[in-house]
């Protein structure tokens, strides 16, 4: 019986990467998390990754040299009940400082960091991904297939609405996405898009 | 009538408790933490008898310069942590490998000493980058609501870094997610 099942879960996993199944498109325009829907598995011709977030179902959040594991984790830890842009957003600030010499010049080197990301801090934050798919997950796996391949944008730092961190002042606000307030060093460059490919304003507030 | 009302002040309410506030760990002018002899008499016979607060020397020019003022200390943080009206400390000590972020609150006419934090300090950059800072009751909120609290919050922060706001509950240190007594 077991065997069985197994046989169908290969099949199933087999057929999925031949026809490259992917997971639909959140609604980019709004920017609202609410209006997202994960729709069934559609084939697609292009072969877009597909059934990377089924394979991380369960995974282990400890350190790994797993590059879409470790900003998955990220997400999952630092933006899990923001928008949708909020959890983009938290990769982008990944992907920005993996481009700036003062930080490692790898994904999970920068995500790791000595003290960089609270969640990585304590043992008891290091939980594994769920085991079961839900919204947050289902559009953190999005997120990271979206930025984990993008340029940074000149955000390399946030923090939550409800702390007041003396760093701050040291920073250039640039836009605050849920309850995390973004930011860039002062007199940089920062290149804000919506997931519609239109520029939000980047006139950031110092 | 107001100089009745003056004379009352002067000799009717009671005086502000100087001694606590002098008994408290504080920053002397070379910008170091001192800890008083009586809260010193409290940790003798304590593991952290032999651990001393971080030095000024320590932390990089950076987390300094966000601790410009006089009398503050990236590693000193003062405030009503327990609720009970008077004011409290937080320092951080260090010994070879570790940090422990001590708070001394006040109990009655005393002290008592409860840990806050421990972690091991960053041996791949010589120059300490994590401090400590002040969140003040009218400060705390979350997801956009201000909380009503009795109490100021500690900030533990590395620049530029993750930033975690801890509570005394009474008994022990908890990390603030949004409840606070």
């Amino acid at each position: 019986m077991n065997r069985l099942k197994w046989i169908l879960i290969f099949g199933f996993l087999s057929a999925g990467a031949a026809f490259g199944f992917t997971v639909a498109n959140p609604p980019s325009d709004s920017g609202n998390s609410s209006d997202f829907r994960i729709s069934p598995y559609v084939p697609t011709v292009t072969g877009s990754s597909s059934l990377q977030g089924s394979m991380y179902l369960g995974a282990s959040c400890e350190r790994s040299h797993d590059e879409f594991r470790c900003m998955l984790c990220n997400c999952m830890r630092e933006a899990a009940g923001e928008p949708y842009e909020g959890k983009k957003m938290v990769g982008l600030v990944v992907k920005t400082r993996v481009e700036d010499p003062r930080w490692a010049n790898d994904i999970c080197g920068v995500i790791y960091e000595y003290k960089q990301f609270s969640w990585t801090t304590y043992r008891s934050d290091r939980r594994n991904l769920p085991s079961h798919p839900n919204e947050n997950y289902n559009e953190c796996v999005r997120a990271t297939q979206e930025t984990i391949n993008a340029p940074g944008n000149g955000v390399n730092h946030y923090h939550a609405d409800y702390v007041h961190p003396a760093w701050r002042k040291d920073y250039k606000k640039v836009i605050q996405i849920g309850h995390h307030i973004f930011y860039a060093d002062k007199g940089a460059p920062v290149r804000l898009s919506t997931g519609s490919g239109s520029t939000m304003d980047s006139g950031a507030s110092r | 009538m107001i100089k009745n009302l003056l004379l009352f002040l002067l000799f009717f309410v009671p005086p502000i408790s100087f001694a606590q506030v002098t008994d408290l760990p504080a920053v002397n002018a070379k910008g170091q933490v001192e800890i008083p002899a009586s809260l010193k008499k409290l940790l003798a016979g304590t593991p952290y008898a032999h651990m001393a607060p971080m030095e000024r020397e320590i932390f990089s020019k950076d987390v300094l310069n966000l601790f410009s003022e006089k009398n503050t200390s990236p590693s000193l943080v003062r405030g009503d942590f327990n609720g009970d009206g008077k004011m409290d400390a937080v320092v951080l000590f260090k010994n070879k490998e570790e940090a422990v972020a001590l708070s001394f609150l006040s109990s009655g006419d005393s002290f008592k000493v409860v840990e806050m934090e421990r972690y091991p300090l960053n041996k791949n950059k010589s120059l300490q980058e994590t401090y400590l800072s002040l969140l003040e009751q009218k400060e705390v909120s979350f997801k956009g609501k201000k909380i009503k609290s009795k109490r100021d919050l500690i900030q533990e922060e590395t620049l530029g870094g993750a930033v975690v706001a801890f509570f005394f509950n009474g008994k022990s240190y908890q990390r603030y997610k949004g409840v606070v007594p």
